[in-house]
């Protein structure tokens, strides 16, 4: 089997709260979509890391199409990348060689991210080098909302970046913009853009109440 | 066990490998279907089928249809409604004298019994109960087979037939073709079936098969048309005729280049036909005021000499595909890879505007009894990357027989979850006769 994963890492610091429901709806909407198509269930994977003091794999790399519902998300607490990035990289180091020894072949991972702020921890910038130094480095779409800082989300993303558009888009629209790319990310690059040719990473290029961000250059 | 579970065992692969779909476990099976007890396939015992002209004189003036007027020697009619033999000892008809028709109406039909329109005012058509004694449905090849522990998400036969919209030549692509015939001493095969991701999206299958014979020259052809260009269904089936048309041409000397095993003079015709193509595919979308870009397909052929005393066989492609061997149960690719060390590169040559030299090589080194398998990505995907497919299809394909038609769709069709592209494929089974 030809298998694309997908791991949405969000934010779920005490800032978040004010908005965090409108993330756990565009969730379900997610769920129904992905879980009710057959050309994208059959080949995607989906996981949900939540991060705050510390990070949690909410739901480890499940086919949509055999859970019922996805957990919620929770707000509290500080907000550390450092420990979004060990577990994300523990759960992409566990997850793709297991689906290769059950035979799949396994597309590079797709990590979608979300914060709402800056980095309280200190060396977080460590464990986000080790995630790419890994074998199974991952392409990571970074999107940032509220306070976030610009120039940390362009160096967290690997492949495309997106800050929310000054104070006249409210954080709930820009989440739901967010959840909505996150959606059609996954329907195309499954369906592929080009048709029976392989599955290659869709991204849009503008997403609505989201500006672009320059990604850092090595 | 029953009919089926006698089938699973003959079609099925290795048993922890395939997994063989139940007859009537999808909505096309749920029909009252009533086998008329007279139908006999195998056993010998039952007397042969008298000719229409033998039998003819006896009930009806030869060569006229049965005239359902005169029903008068009941006992000797014989029913091939549905084009089965009717049982000729049964009574086919109610008692002689028709029934009582109630003053209003009709007489409701008895339960279980077919009526046909054209004796409704006079008696029921034949009456053929179930016999528990003589065998049920004749064992057909059933819904597709699976590999892997869960089938594709998707539904395994397509959907609503497809409306006619702007572009009228799209809904009358049929969802699946099959075709077959022989070539000197080969037997040929082929399929072309719609992805399930195509039937999803309720487009048109954009794969395309053709196989001719042009003069003693056999062209086995497949196209598929890229899933990115909008007009690709017009694009491979477009290539695969225009194939044909300008080989006739060059027919003639493809043939001797062939038969002499002469691989540059092959080449360099097959390079002028594939121009000829591309040129005249390039027309065809001007005609019609679409972009060339839009026909984009790929296009791979073989071709065979029909004299059965010359074992060469010229192939010829541009863009990407399968093609195979499967010898002794083992499957090889003919085809060089392009770039072993390349990951995913779903990169393709394409006609009509973008490709380079079209693929043109002699197989010199087939023996009697292989398989020649040439395919569109939709097949040599799960093929190469699923080994229980390789496996099924080697136990399906490598018996020793030639599938019949039917036989061979359902074999192409084996499911596998993520591979959801349309599938073309020619066989070429080598002195199969």
């Amino acid at each position: 089997m030809q298998i694309l994963p997908f791991y949405l890492v969000c934010d779920e610091s005490g800032s978040m709260s004010g908005d965090i429901d409108v993330l756990n709806e565009a969730l379900l909407a997610l769920h129904n979509e992905i879980s009710t198509n057959p050309t994208i269930s059959d080949k995607t994977r989906f996981a949900l890391i939540g991060f705050s003091d510390d990070a949690a794999e909410l739901q480890q790399l499940v086919d949509l199409g055999e859970v019922s519902q996805l957990p919620k998300l929770e707000a509290g607490g500080f907000t550390s990348f450092g420990s979004a990035f060990r577990v994300l990289r523990s759960a992409i180091e566990r997850d793709v060689p297991a689906l290769k020894a059950e035979g799949h072949d396994v597309y590079r991972p797709v990590v979608f991210f979300l914060s709402d702020g800056v980095p309280t921890d200190g060396g977080w910038e460590a464990a986000h080098e080790a995630l790419l130094g890994s074998a199974y480095r991952p392409h990571i779409i970074a999107f940032g909302i509220g306070t976030a800082d610009r120039s940390v989300i362009g160096h967290v993303a690997t492949f495309k970046a997106f800050m929310q558009q000054g104070d006249n888009v409210k954080p709930a629209e820009a989440l739901k913009e967010f959840a909505g790319s996150l959606t059609r990310s996954i329907v195309r690059s499954a369906s592929g853009g080009r048709a029976g040719e392989g599955m290659s990473l869709q991204v849009d290029d503008h997403v609505p109440g989201f500006t672009s961000v320059s990604l850092d250059k090595l | 066990m029953n009919g089926d579970g006698q089938l699973n065992e003959e079609h099925g692969g290795r048993a922890d490998a395939v997994h063989l779909a139940e007859h009537g476990a999808g909505p096309v099976g749920e029909w009252p279907f009533v086998q008329p007890r007279a139908v006999q396939w195998t056993e010998q015992s039952e007397p042969a089928p008298p000719s229409w002209p033998h039998r003819a004189p006896q009930a009806q003036p030869a060569q006229q249809p049965p005239q359902y007027g005169n029903y008068g020697d009941y006992g000797d009619y014989v029913d091939y409604t549905g084009g089965y033999r009717a049982e000729p000892a049964a009574p086919l008809w109610e008692p002689a004298g028709a029934p009582a028709v109630p003053d209003a109406g009709y007489a409701p039909p008895a339960p279980g019994r077919r009526q046909s329109a054209a004796v409704e005012e006079t008696v029921p058509i034949a009456v053929l109960p179930p016999d528990a004694d003589r065998p049920g449905r004749q064992p057909a090849p059933g819904p597709a087979a699976h590999t892997g522990a869960r089938p594709p998400a998707y539904p395994a036969e397509p959907g609503e037939l497809t409306e006619v919209g702007s572009d009228l030549f799209a809904a009358m692509v049929p969802d699946t073709v099959v075709d077959g015939g022989t070539v000197g001493a080969a037997a040929v095969r082929a399929v072309s079936v719609r992805g399930d991701s195509h039937r999803y999206a309720k487009e048109c299958r954009q794969d395309s098969v053709l196989l001719v014979r042009v003069g003693g020259l056999a062209v086995l052809a497949v196209a598929d048309g890229v899933g990115s260009a909008r007009y690709s269904h017009r694009g491979s089936a477009g290539a695969c005729r225009l194939l044909v048309s300008c080989l006739i041409s060059q027919a003639d000397r493809l043939t001797a280049a062939l038969l002499a095993g002469d691989r540059n003079a092959f080449a360099s015709c097959a390079g002028v036909v594939m121009g000829r193509v591309a040129a005249r595919l390039q027309e065809e979308a001007d005609k019609q005021d679409h972009a060339p870009a839009d026909y984009a397909t790929t296009l791979r052929a073989l071709l065979v000499p029909t004299d059965p005393q010359h074992p060469v066989r010229g192939f010829l492609a541009v863009g990407d595909g399968g093609l195979f061997r499967l010898r002794a149960g083992h499957w090889t690719s003919l085809e060089r890879s392009a770039d072993e060390g390349a990951v995913f590169d779903t990169g393709t040559d394409a006609l009509p505007v973008n490709f380079g030299a079209p693929v043109a090589e002699l197989i010199t080194d087939g023996l009697p009894g292989d398989l020649l398998v040439m395919c569109t990505d939709g097949l040599s995907n799960p093929l190469v990357k699923e080994p229980d497919v390789a496996e099924f299809l080697a136990r399906q394909w490598g018996a020793g027989q030639v599938p019949g038609l039917t036989d061979f769709l359902w074999q192409t069709q084996i499911r596998a979850r993520s591979y959801d592209d349309d599938r073309s494929v020619v066989c070429l089974w080598e002195g199969a006769r």
